[in-house]
């Protein structure tokens, strides 16, 4: 074994132009489905983390009935006794209450429908990332009261800008109308017109004091140590609190188009990996293929001299199984030097700006990612296929007659 | 007891539709020592015999026997066994293995036998010596001239000391010069080693130095 190991690297590097091909065929076309892959993992966890971090965090907790309709009547009762078991679970990172409700806005002669959020500024910047997002001004402060953050597009709509008043009307809990008015302390701009149009932000206790829920809110939203967990803390806060009364939703629920949108790039990718999958294989293929098929003379005379159809075989399968894992090392660390480099960098598609929009969740700039479970299957998907592409072909020239070899009469 | 024994061997090539015999009745035997000569014309089906002898072809019919084995009942792997252990082959076109240098072509069989690398080694060196390439061992074949490549050819044929050394038209590709020394190199190893030869050819001074000639004419011998 040893020996043919030998000569099978002997075999590799004298015929060092042979075996360059090979392994460029096997190592750029890694590399291209590692930063294919990347580059589509990357998307989808931009568009995830963007959506989860701008609002909805990793899962959140209600009344049961309130996600469905969104109405101020579905108010946490007491949300005190829900919050109180939170500490004890050990997936969650932070959590805030929220109250969120329907309003119509208006400034000036301009009015506009869009969801006024309340929250609690000190504990909502370490669930979601919105305030990061503000361009002009500032983010709220707990003692602001009169204080609102909106986004780009419906201070567009509304033709109001930082310090400028907007009214507010609304339904209140109590069967009142709710009416208040407040000062444009910050425009966010998330680059996402659907979402910079539809969110306004106050404090929680100016949410209470206009939708009339004193001590109250709608929900609890939450993040998870990483997104890993949610599915067993989703199932931990369903244990803890009563089904008949409260609804836990996971973020694949509160935002189902982005799940949708997940699920659709799976599928495209899972497409546009098996094309480009097999557009590399036929190349290894090909490459393989070609340098069994012109040594068929080589086998024959190795036949000839006494070498049996098994060695021959061997000897070929080891050849592949070096230039495989050598093609395997290059093109691994080619695809995750380009797709670490590029997610770093990130890939600016602003000139597609349009076209990005209507994709919602992603920016004008993807990071492609690593992950080391895609690599470790494709570096073995590629190393598997190119040894057995050598198979086939070792196996004909092992069952061709030396004579018949050494002729190249046949061909594999 | 003979070291080849043929019994009505025949062989026969298929071209479309077309059957050529290529050999046709063929008896004989080669006895251990021998320095023989199987001659004819192009055509006549030298190297088809050859073939047959050393187990790297199968006839079409008839039986043939390395000391007394029949090579026609033996599967492929018992083949390749018997070129390994008890043949050894040079070919009209050298044959070597091109990525292999010198001195790695001549240890090659020695290697497949299992010989360790130091004895496998001192052994291909000398025989190195003994057809005169000494500083060639390190040269890979596309580095040697035809009467080179040759000599290194013969020397991987006897490295496994084969009962018999098969050599199809082993002068055909060389000048008169370099022709005739091969000649001379391999008569010297059949009367100091004992080794079996049996070559094809069509050249005179080849007839001139075998022991014996089997004359092959239409794929049959020639009474």
């Amino acid at each position: 074994m040893s020996s043919f190991i030998k000569i099978a690297w002997r075999n590799i590097f004298r015929n060092w132009r042979r075996s360059l091909f090979t392994i460029a065929a096997i190592s750029v076309g890694l590399a291209a489905l590692i930063f294919i892959w990347g580059f589509m993992d990357g998307t989808n966890e931009q568009m995830i983390d963007n959506s989860t971090s701008y609002l909805s965090g990793h899962l959140q907790i209600h009344k049961k009935g309130f996600h469905k309709d969104m109405s101020i009547f579905f108010a946490l009762d007491n949300p005190q006794a829900v919050l109180s078991k939170l500490p004890a679970l050990k997936e969650i990172k932070n959590y805030a209450q929220r109250i969120e409700g329907q309003a119509l806005f208006s400034a000036g002669e301009k009015t506009a429908g869009a969801v006024l959020v309340g929250v609690e500024p000190e504990k909502e910047i370490k669930v979601t990332t919105l305030w990061q997002a503000v361009k002009t001004g500032r983010y709220l402060e707990p003692a602001d009261t009169s204080a609102i953050v909106i986004g780009s597009a419906l201070a567009e709509r509304l033709k109001i800008s930082l310090g400028g008043e907007v009214a507010v009307l609304t339904q209140a809990a109590d069967g009142s109308l709710g009416a208040a008015k407040y000062k444009v302390a910050g425009i966010y701009s998330t680059g996402t017109d659907t979402f910079d149009g539809v969110y306004a932000f106050i404090t929680l206790p100016a949410a209470q004091d206009l939708y009339a829920l004193w001590g109250r809110s709608t929900g609890i939203v939450m993040t998870a140590q990483n997104r890993s967990v949610v599915p067993r803390l989703k199932k931990s806060l369903a244990g803890e609190l009563d089904s008949q009364r409260f609804e836990v939703l996971d973020w694949w629920a509160l935002i189902p188009e982005i799940a949708m949108s997940f699920v659709l790039h799976e599928v495209s990718a899972s497409i546009i990996l098996t094309v480009v999958f097999l557009i590399v294989a036929i190349g290894i293929l090909n490459t393989i293929l070609m340098s069994v098929v012109e040594r068929v003379r080589e086998f024959g005379v190795m036949m000839a001299l006494g070498t049996n159809g098994r060695q021959v075989v061997l000897l070929v399968i080891l050849e592949s199984i070096l230039l495989g894992a050598v093609g395997i090392l290059i093109g691994g660390g080619l695809g995750v030097l380009l797709t670490l480099l590029t997610g770093r960098t990130g890939l600016d598609f602003s000139r597609y700006g349009k076209a990005m929009e209507v994709m919602p969740g992603i920016g004008a700039v993807i990071y492609p990612i690593v992950r080391l479970d895609r690599l470790a299957f494709l570096a073995i998907l590629i190393f598997f296929f190119a040894v057995l592409a050598a198979v086939y072909p070792a196996i004909k020239a092992a069952r061709l007659k030396p004579v018949a070899a050494i002729r190249h009469m046949e061909t594999v | 007891m003979p070291i080849v024994r043929t019994d009505n061997l025949g062989r026969t090539y298929r071209t479309g539709q077309i059957e050529v015999a290529a050999l046709c009745m063929i008896d004989l035997a080669i006895e251990p020592g021998e320095f023989l000569a199987i001659v004819g014309p192009s055509g006549s089906g030298k190297t088809t015999l050859l073939n047959m002898i050393g187990a790297l072809d199968s006839p079409s019919h008839g039986k043939i026997f390395f000391e007394e084995e029949d090579l026609t009942a033996a599967r492929p792997a018992r083949l390749a066994e018997i070129r390994l252990k008890k043949i050894g082959f040079v070919f009209q076109a050298y044959n070597l293995i091109p990525v292999l240098t010198a001195i790695e072509n001549i240890e090659y069989v020695m290697l497949l036998q299992g010989w360790p690398e130091k004895k496998r080694r001192e052994k291909a060196f000398a025989l190195l010596k003994e057809v005169g390439l000494e500083g060639f061992a390190n040269r890979r074949p596309a580095d040697m001239s035809g009467g080179q490549q040759q000599r290194v050819a013969v020397a991987r044929a006897i490295a496994s000391e084969p009962k018999i050394v098969l050599a199809d038209e082993p002068t055909a590709n060389l000048d008169s010069k370099t022709g005739a020394a091969l000649i001379d190199l391999m008569h010297e190893l059949n009367q100091k080693k004992g080794v079996t030869f049996v070559f094809s050819t069509h050249d005179p001074m080849v007839m001139q130095r075998a022991q014996r000639l089997i004359r092959l004419k239409d794929g049959m011998i020639e009474a």
